[in-house]
């Protein structure tokens, strides 16, 4: 596993709690996941992007509902965390 | 005249579907592609000039870049040039998905294309503004805005493709370049931001004001997605999913069931040859009428999974199920497929395919049997009605309701263990990531839906004109020949049906089946439900009477068999390793033989034991 970009306040997407926002800053490189990331990428989480978690699961509070762009994506906490943010302050 | 056949493409809850129903208004067919039958249809429709084209529906996908299966189809059709033009349909309250969806499919092709930008009623609600012309100019295909499910825009879009399909090519306006294959991972993520980008750069020139998020469907999911009141309603929708399935289901179902009956008195007493009366009486009708009953409990279940699905609710309950179904080895994904299971195993298998890792299809696919079909109702049924007495056990809940709930109960405890075994020992390794796209909520329109069922109700009738038609008129042949000389009379146990029975017999008899049931056994394999006609027919051939209504013959069974029998065959049926459509849809669905005999081993091996087990202990305990 190999970060693209990593900085000292950077959170995985997945740590995020619901009504959080951040913006999208890397993406862990990870072999089994890269047709996975491609899809990530092509439904808008890239590089610059801004997130939101907008709810979690009613059990385990997994998995994480985020909005990017003008959808909602429901994705594992474990998945997310393949995403790198910076949190937004509102 | 050759009919131009024109692709239906478009991105996953853009409406496709709507606008599939909104523009055809013949019937829909099955649709075949490149080896696989896909759950998607083609029917015919006018074109403005009145020449006659037909539409083909095909599955939706985020990108070219396959996916899943269900995607793969869209990739694979649009790289073979069966189609004489295409209608893209894109949501316009997503408009940076659709950008980059058009490009990709414009640079792959260069069939003539309209662009039906859907929804644009929810795009003008949300302040969504887009300069059409500039649009259709950028793209170089028209492009009409439309509300599928109200039909509005639908005359203009036929119009536009009537035009563009004058020109067998066009100009391809290359947004990208050429893709070249066999790229690595990190130069297709390049690819993909390339994408974005000029679908970014096209986008300020398109859209001229941006909307606001969907703030209603957020307010919604804080509801539906409520950790207590979100479970609860899931819980109260599956609930009178159910209900409706047993209850309302009841009178269409006696009325199909009594007007099947009137139709064999009347051949009885029709001064017909004895030999046809019997045929028609016995074999016709007995069997498709058998089947017909299931109808109402299936337009029921797909009806509601239909309307949950077009209204928003399925992928929330993924969203709201996802971990639970996690811990027994089960993709979130896989809520759909087994709830379809219940009306039938074969379309729950064909729904696995937007399940996107292969181990999760396969696992699905292994226990969806294991899921109560609505075939195994009628047998339930008698079997319970015979063998359960309908004692009070509390609060007025009866025991025979109970048994009934137990069966169910049963079947989801054995997929859940089975789908931990095969994750732990079968299918090991990481989990495969999910993810699912929540859409907006809409109000489902009822013209879709009715189209729908119709469509299901169309796929239903014909499999009982054909399928079941000919087996129920083989069973008969094998239950009356060979006929008695004349004026002997010898008893069905000397039939071609009765011989088989005799010969399976060792085999069950340590299960507590006898003769009767083995042969009863052997169209079960065609259809799982027949097996309460065909003990009918054995039964009453045998006594020389009528046993045709299912009360009689449950007293007949009752005074046959004894209750070992009884609840043996009843375990046996919560596991029916013997249903061959659910057989064959497995094998050419997981494109593997071997997976399919491993479900058909451990069903029968299931079955085997559990009746075994059953026979014997009930035998030491009624002793």
């Amino acid at each position: 596993m190999r970060m693209i970009l990593n900085s000292e306040s950077s959170h995985k997407l997945g740590e995020l709690n619901p009504g959080e926002k951040g913006e999208i800053i890397g993406f862990c490189i990870d072999d089994d996941y890269q047709s996975f990331l491609h899809r990530l990428c092509e439904v808008g989480f890239i590089v610059g992007e801004s997130v939101e978690v907008l709810q979690d699961a009613p059990i385990g509070h997994d998995p994480i509902s985020i909005r990017v762009k003008d959808a909602v994506y429901a994705l594992r906490r474990e998945d997310a965390n393949l995403i790198r943010v910076v949190k937004a302050n509102s | 005249m050759n009919r131009k056949r024109i692709a239906l493409v478009g991105t996953p809850n853009a409406g496709k579907t709507a606008l599939f129903n909104s523009l055809t208004h013949s019937h829909q067919r099955v649709a075949n592609y490149s080896g696989v039958t896909v759950e998607s249809a083609e029917a015919d429709f006018f074109l403005p000039s009145g020449d006659l084209a037909t539409l083909i529906d095909l599955p939706g996908a985020y990108s070219l870049r396959p996916y899943t299966e269900d995607e793969g189809v869209l990739t694979r059709a649009l790289q073979t040039d069966q189609y004489d033009g295409m209608i893209l349909v894109v949501d316009a309250t997503q408009p940076e998905r659709a950008i980059r969806f058009l490009i990709e499919v414009l640079d792959s092709t260069e069939m003539p294309a309209v662009i039906a930008l859907n929804m644009i009623d929810l795009a003008d609600e949300r302040g969504f503004e887009f300069d059409l012309v500039q649009f259709s100019a950028l793209m170089g295909v028209p492009v009409i805005p439309c509300v599928a499910t109200k039909k509005r825009g639908i005359r203009e879009l036929g119009g536009a493709l009537e035009v563009s399909l004058k020109n067998q090519k066009r100009t391809k306006d290359i947004f990208l370049g050429e893709k070249s294959q066999d790229l690595s991972g990190r130069e297709i993520s390049l690819q993909i931001l390339a994408f974005y980008k000029k679908a970014d750069e096209l986008l300020k020139h398109i859209l001229l004001r941006k909307g606001f998020p969907d703030y209603r469907s957020q307010k919604i999911d804080r509801i539906i997605l409520h950790p207590f009141w979100g479970m609860m309603i899931l819980l109260t929708v599956l609930g009178i999913t159910f209900q409706l399935m047993f209850n309302l289901a009841k009178y269409p179902m006696d009325a199909i069931d009594g007007s099947f009956k009137w139709l064999q008195g009347l051949v009885s007493h029709s001064p017909l040859p004895e030999l046809l009366r019997s045929f028609l009486a016995d074999g016709v009708l007995a069997g498709m009428g058998g089947t017909l009953v299931f109808l109402p409990q299936i337009l029921i279940l797909f009806g509601l999974i239909l309307f949950l699905e077009d209204f928003g609710f399925m992928s929330r309950a993924v969203f709201l199920l996802d971990h639970l179904m996690g811990k027994v080895g089960l993709h979130g994904r896989a809520f759909l497929p087994l709830l379809s299971s219940y009306a039938c195993n074969v379309p729950g298998i064909m729904a696995t395919r937007t399940i996107e890792s292969k181990r999760d299809r396969i696992i699905t696919t292994l226990i969806i049997p294991l899921t109560t079909c609505s075939a195994r109702i009628p047998v339930y049924t008698l079997l319970i009605s015979a063998f359960v007495p309908n004692t009070a056990v509390f609060l007025g809940i009866k025991l025979q309701g109970l048994v009934m709930l137990g069966l169910y109960v049963a079947g989801i405890l054995f997929s859940v263990l089975m789908g931990g075994v095969f994750k732990r020992f079968l299918l090991k390794g990481k989990r495969p990531p999910l993810l699912i796209e929540l859409p907006s909520y809409k109000l489902p329109s009822v013209s879709s839906l009715m189209k729908g069922l119709v469509y299901r109700t169309r796929l239903f009738l014909r499999r009982v004109g054909t399928v079941i038609l000919v087996l129920s008129v083989l069973i008969w042949v094998l239950l009356t020949f060979p006929r008695a000389p004349e004026g002997k009379i010898h008893g069905i146990d000397q039939s071609y049906a009765g011989r088989f029975g005799h010969f399976i017999e060792p085999a069950i008899k340590p299960i507590g089946f006898d003769w009767r049931i083995g042969m009863a056994l052997i169209p079960t394999f065609a259809a799982r439900e027949v097996m309460v006609s065909t003990l009918a027919t054995v039964y009453s051939i045998e006594e020389g009477g009528e046993v045709s209504n299912t009360e009689k013959l449950s007293t007949v069974i009752q005074k046959e068999w004894g209750l070992a029998t009884g609840l043996s065959l009843l375990v046996w049926f919560i596991f029916a390793p013997m249903c061959i459509s659910t057989l064959a849809t497995a094998r050419r669905e997981l494109q593997s033989s071997g997976y399919m005999l491993l479900m058909l081993g451990y069903l029968f091996a299931f079955a085997y034991v559990g009746s075994f087990l059953t026979y014997r202990l009930v035998n030491l305990l009624v002793r």
